[in-house]
C-alpha cells in the first residue's frame, strides 16, 4: 500500500514536475526530431528537452589558448560553403540513405570522438589526412576507399567523388579547416566539400543529441 | 570606440574561465526560439566574429559608412552590448510595432538614406551589420527582412549570426549600455 501510494505520488510530481511541462524545443518550429543511422543503427537527433539544461561542460569553457584555438574566419576559401546546424541536420540525413554519396566527417582526435560527435557522422581523425602526420599510401587509401576519388596513374580523377561535410570542435578549431586546405591542394572539388563551422560547440549549445563515438 | 570612448577588444585570457550566465543555456523553447539557418538568403551575407571586428573597427571611424546594431530589447542590452554597437531595439525597426514616421527617420538620419524622393536614395546608405542573442534569436532576422522589403540593399546587410552567445563564448568583452 505504502509503495503504491509512493508510486502514485512519484507519478504526480512527474507529471507536474518543471520537465513534465517543459515548453519543447524544436529544431525548427516544424521539426522535433529527425532520425539518422549512426554506426549502422538508428539514432534519433533532437534537442535536449529541458528547458534548464545547460551546455557540457567541456563547451562553457571560452578561452582556450591562441595559438593554437584560435577564431577562424566565417569562410575558409572561395567555393567552400559554410553552413550551419539545419543545413548540416539536412546532410545526416541525407548521409544515412544507403548508397548516399555524402559523407558527414569528425576530423577530431579519437579521445575528442570517444566522448561523444554527431549521430550519422564517421570518424577520421585529422591527423591521417595530414601530409606530415601520415603518409601517402594512407592518405590515397583515404581519397579511393573512402571519398571515391579514383587513382589514374599519378593523377587523381574526382569526377565521382562524394560530398564531404567536415567538422570539429568549432570555431576555434583548426582541424577540419586544416583537411579541408589540404584537399583542395590535391584538386578535391571545392563545391563537394562543406564546413560546419559551429562544429561540436554550436551542437552542444543547442542541446543537440550526440553519441558516444568509437575509437579507432 | 564606444560612446566617444576608445575600448580594447580582448578575448578573456583566464584559461579556466567558464561561460556564465544565460549564455550556457542549451535548450530555450522552440518555438520561438528556433534554429535558424546559416544564410537569410537574398544575398545578405552572413558573417563571424573576424568580420565582425572589422566592422567594429570601421564603425569607429570619423563619419564611418557602417553600423553596428545590437536588435535586442533593453532587458537584454542592459546586461551589456559589444564594444562599438549601437542599440536600435527590433521593435522600433518592425513595421507593425513602430511608427513610419520612426522608421523614416533611422533610414534617413542614422542610414543615411536620402528619403527626399518618392524613390529613396540607398546609394549613400550605411553598410549595417546586424545581431542579437544568436543562432536561436529571432530579432535581427526579422528586421533584416522589413529592411530588404523597404528596399535596403542586401549587399549593404550582413547578419552575425553567432551573436552575443557567440561573442561571450569565445570570451570577448562587452560593455555597458
Amino acid at each position: 500500500m505504502k509503495t503504491t501510494l509512493l508510486t502514485a505520488l512519484f507519478a504526480l510530481v512527474l507529471i507536474y514536475s518543471p520537465n513534465g511541462i517543459a515548453k519543447p524545443v524544436g529544431i525548427t518550429t516544424s521539426t522535433l526530431s529527425v532520425e539518422v543511422i549512426h554506426n549502422g543503427k538508428p539514432v534519433v537527433i533532437q534537442r535536449s528537452q529541458d528547458n534548464k539544461n545547460t551546455i557540457a561542460s567541456d563547451y562553457a569553457l571560452t578561452s582556450r589558448a591562441c595559438p593554437p584555438f584560435c577564431i577562424r574566419p566565417i569562410k575558409l576559401a572561395p567555393g567552400i560553403e559554410t553552413i550551419g546546424e539545419l543545413e548540416m541536420i539536412d546532410y545526416l540525413v541525407a548521409a544515412s540513405k544507403p548508397g548516399s554519396d555524402i559523407l558527414v566527417i569528425d576530423s577530431r582526435t579519437p579521445d575528442w570522438v570517444a566522448k561523444g560527435t554527431i549521430p550519422g557522422s564517421i570518424s577520421i581523425p585529422w591527423t591521417l589526412l595530414k601530409e606530415d602526420t601520415s603518409d601517402p599510401i594512407t592518405i590515397a587509401g583515404i581519397l579511393s576507399d573512402r571519398f571515391g576519388a579514383i587513382d589514374e596513374d599519378e593523377l587523381w580523377n574526382f569526377s565521382k567523388v562524394k560530398t564531404l561535410v567536415m567538422f570539429c570542435n568549432g570555431m576555434w578549431c583548426g582541424q577540419s579547416p586544416r583537411n579541408i586546405m589540404t584537399l583542395l591542394k590535391y584538386g578535391y572539388p571545392a563545391d563537394k566539400i562543406k564546413w560546419y563551422r559551429g562544429g561540436m560547440q554550436n551542437w552542444h549549445a543547442l542541446g543537440l543529441t550526440t553519441v558516444k563515438g568509437q575509437e579507432k | 570606440m564606444h560612446r566617444g570612448e576608445a575600448v580594447v577588444i580582448k578575448r578573456l585570457q583566464d584559461p579556466t574561465h567558464k561561460l556564465g550566465d544565460e549564455y550556457t543555456l542549451s535548450s530555450r523553447p522552440c518555438p520561438p526560439r528556433c534554429i535558424h539557418p546559416f544564410s537569410l538568403g537574398a544575398g545578405v551575407e552572413t558573417i563571424g566574429e573576424l568580420e565582425l571586428l572589422d566592422y567594429l573597427v570601421a564603425a569607429s571611424e570619423p563619419n564611418p559608412a557602417v553600423l553596428v546594431i545590437d536588435s535586442r530589447t533593453e532587458d537584454w542590452t542592459s546586461k551589456g552590448i559589444i564594444p562599438g554597437s549601437r542599440i536600435i531595439t527590433w521593435q522600433t525597426l518592425k513595421t507593425d510595432t513602430s511608427d513610419p514616421l520612426t522608421v523614416m527617420s533611422l533610414l534617413e538620419d542614422d542610414f543615411n538614406v536620402d528619403t527626399s524622393e518618392a524613390l529613396w536614395d540607398f546609394s549613400e546608405a550605411k553598410t549595417l551589420v546586424l545581431l542579437c542573442n544568436g543562432i536561436w534569436c529571432n530579432q535581427s532576422p526579422q528586421n533584416i527582412k522589413t529592411l530588404l522589403k523597404l528596399g535596403y540593399p542586401a549587399g549593404k546587410i550582413k547578419w552575425y549570426r553567432g551573436g552575443v552567445q557567440s561573442w561571450v563564448q569565445l570570451g570577448l568583452p562587452l560593455v555597458q549600455p
